[in-house]
């Protein structure tokens, strides 16, 4: 019978994991925003909604942000890396929702706020290639009116305008949360043991937050650190963070530029540009929803969960660039333990429809 | 018992705190017996992922505040072989002369205490903090004041 139990994941957790777990769930509203005065208001993220689906923000008017962020795709768009019309990206698309509770932008976090990031695919010249000339006339052609709601006059600075559409966007964004998933359902009733998740589920959570150490990293109601790590995938000449970092202080969209609300900068006043371990190191993502965002990493090389499993497994390679962060170590778990941690991440799925 | 174990940091050795017992404030001695600091974080516990604040009480052993030092506080953790990710900064001293004073504001960041500035109370804060991994980190108080150099280290378990 004991036998039975511990196989099956039915131990109790210690005052230590439940703690842990407690910490765990679940999701909280998003961070402020600052520097956005329209935020948290609706109609903004009204605007945000219809200017998110909107192809006539791009040069040719066939992008928009949902070209890559697909509502039915896990606002991302199931390919190895971002592709449009008039290129190929370098990385993988990052899913916008739960993206604003992020505290850097982009996977090297070169932008600090949600809304200084939607600028930068509007400008990108391969992904909608606008102009800021072209926002502005888009705004004031089709959006005038709410806009002006929202913002006063039109400024004449095409910039100022482009910021502004990224913060309507941004408003939008913070809608976006990951739902309540079954995991947050145990959570929940915890002390109280449950059925809510799966004795396999439970294994691999316990592994999830004890052996495999994946809460290192994975941590938070978001299940990210909000941190940069170089994992010690094969270098393909993208550093990451290290210049993430610096781009992020000279970015003019960020919070201490001219299209800023506020001033109080704390993330990018003490920001260390050169912090040792920024080569190659990318932003840890979220697991919320990541059963549903394939394929992994920021280049998207790892097709499956099970493929990024295995990798942690045995963490093969040479690291030619920076050096792999020290807290990990080839798991070495049998394939039971590796199925049981997916399958406690495919219980993050949230249970609620699609947004 | 009880009450030394809460003047100097809760359970297990004197210079380690787990978070989850950490209780304002924590007295700890400098290496050479020197000084003796006083330190709370603004939020306490320390948070993880979070900026937050140091702020550290400077007396001498006989328990006087010392206003014309510098305490400057940094953090590792040993065993990943990083520090922070952040560049944390002492917040400003009060000074007589004007505070936006670039030499001024650059011998407060290099470490030093310019003529006509003093930290009232013997109160100090380093700002810009951020834990981002949990596990063990050990802080560090560099302190310069009248008996010299000394320093202080904590191990802290997030």
């Amino acid at each position: 019978m004991w036998l039975f139990l511990f196989a099956c994941g039915t131990r109790s957790w210690s005052e230590d994991d439940l703690r842990t777990l407690k910490a765990l769930s679940p999701v909280p509203a998003p961070p402020p925003s600052p520097g956005n005065s329209v935020a948290d208001r609706p109609e903004a993220a009204a605007l945000g909604r219809t200017i998110f689906f909107d192809p006539k923000f791009s040069a040719d008017g066939n992008v928009s942000c949902s070209t890559c962020h697909m509502p039915d795709r896990g606002f991302a768009d199931g390919q190895k890396v971002a592709s449009v019309p008039r290129g190929i990206g370098t990385r993988n698309v990052p899913t916008v929702e739960g993206a604003a509770w992020n505290t850097w932008f982009f996977w090297d976090g070169r932008a600090d706020s949600a809304w200084a990031q939607a600028t930068g695919p509007l400008l990108n010249p391969i992904e909608h290639a606008a102009t800021p000339e072209g926002v502005r006339q888009r705004v004031v052609e089709q959006y005038a009116e709410p806009f002006t709601a929202l913002f006063g006059a039109i400024s004449e600075d095409p910039l100022r305008v482009t910021s502004q559409v990224g913060k309507v966007l941004e408003a939008y964004e913070r809608s976006l949360s990951p739902g309540s998933s079954r995991f947050d359902r145990y959570v929940a009733a915890l002390p109280e043991e449950t059925e809510i998740l799966t004795a396999q589920e439970r294994e691999g959570l316990r592994l999830f937050i004890g052996d495999a150490g994946c809460i290192n990293c994975h941590n938070g109601p978001l299940f990210t650190d909000r941190s940069f790590h170089n994992i010690g995938l094969p270098y393909t000449g993208d550093g990451g963070r290290v210049f993430g970092a610096s781009q992020a202080l000279a970015n003019p969209m960020n919070c201490l530029g001219p299209y800023s609300e506020s001033q109080d900068c704390p993330e990018l006043r003490y920001l260390d540009p050169a912090f040792a371990d920024w080569p190659a190191a990318f932003k840890t993502p979220g697991l919320r929803n990541v059963s549903r965002t394939a394929p992994y990493m920021h280049d998207g090389s790892m097709a499956t969960l099970q493929d990024v499993l295995l990798f942690y497994n045995q963490l093969p390679g040479e690291v030619r660039v920076g050096h792999r962060e020290l807290t990990l170590v080839p798991l070495r778990f049998q394939a039971a333990d590796l199925a049981a941690i997916e399958a406690f991440l495919r219980s993050l799925e949230s249970e609620a429809a699609s947004h | 018992m009880i009450w030394w174990l809460l003047a100097c940091g809760g359970s297990g050795p004197e210079n380690r705190l787990r978070s989850e017992e950490h209780q304002q404030p924590v007295e700890i001695q400098t290496a050479a017996g020197h000084y003796r600091l006083t330190w709370q974080s603004w939020p306490s516990p320390i948070p993880m992922g979070e900026l937050f604040v140091v702020e550290t009480t400077l007396l001498d052993k006989e328990g006087k505040a010392l206003e014309n030092g510098t305490v400057r506080v940094d953090a590792r953790m040993p065993a990943h072989g990083h520090g922070m990710a952040t560049r944390p900064l002492p917040a400003l001293p009060t000074c007589s002369a004007p505070q936006q004073d670039p030499a001024l504001l650059a011998a407060i960041e290099a470490g030093t205490l310019p003529e006509g500035c003093s930290y009232p109370g013997g109160k100090y804060k380093m700002e810009g903090m951020k834990f981002h991994m949990p596990g063990e980190w050990t802080i560090r108080f560099d302190v310069t004041g009248p008996a010299g150099v000394d320093h202080a280290e904590l191990r802290y378990a997030l």
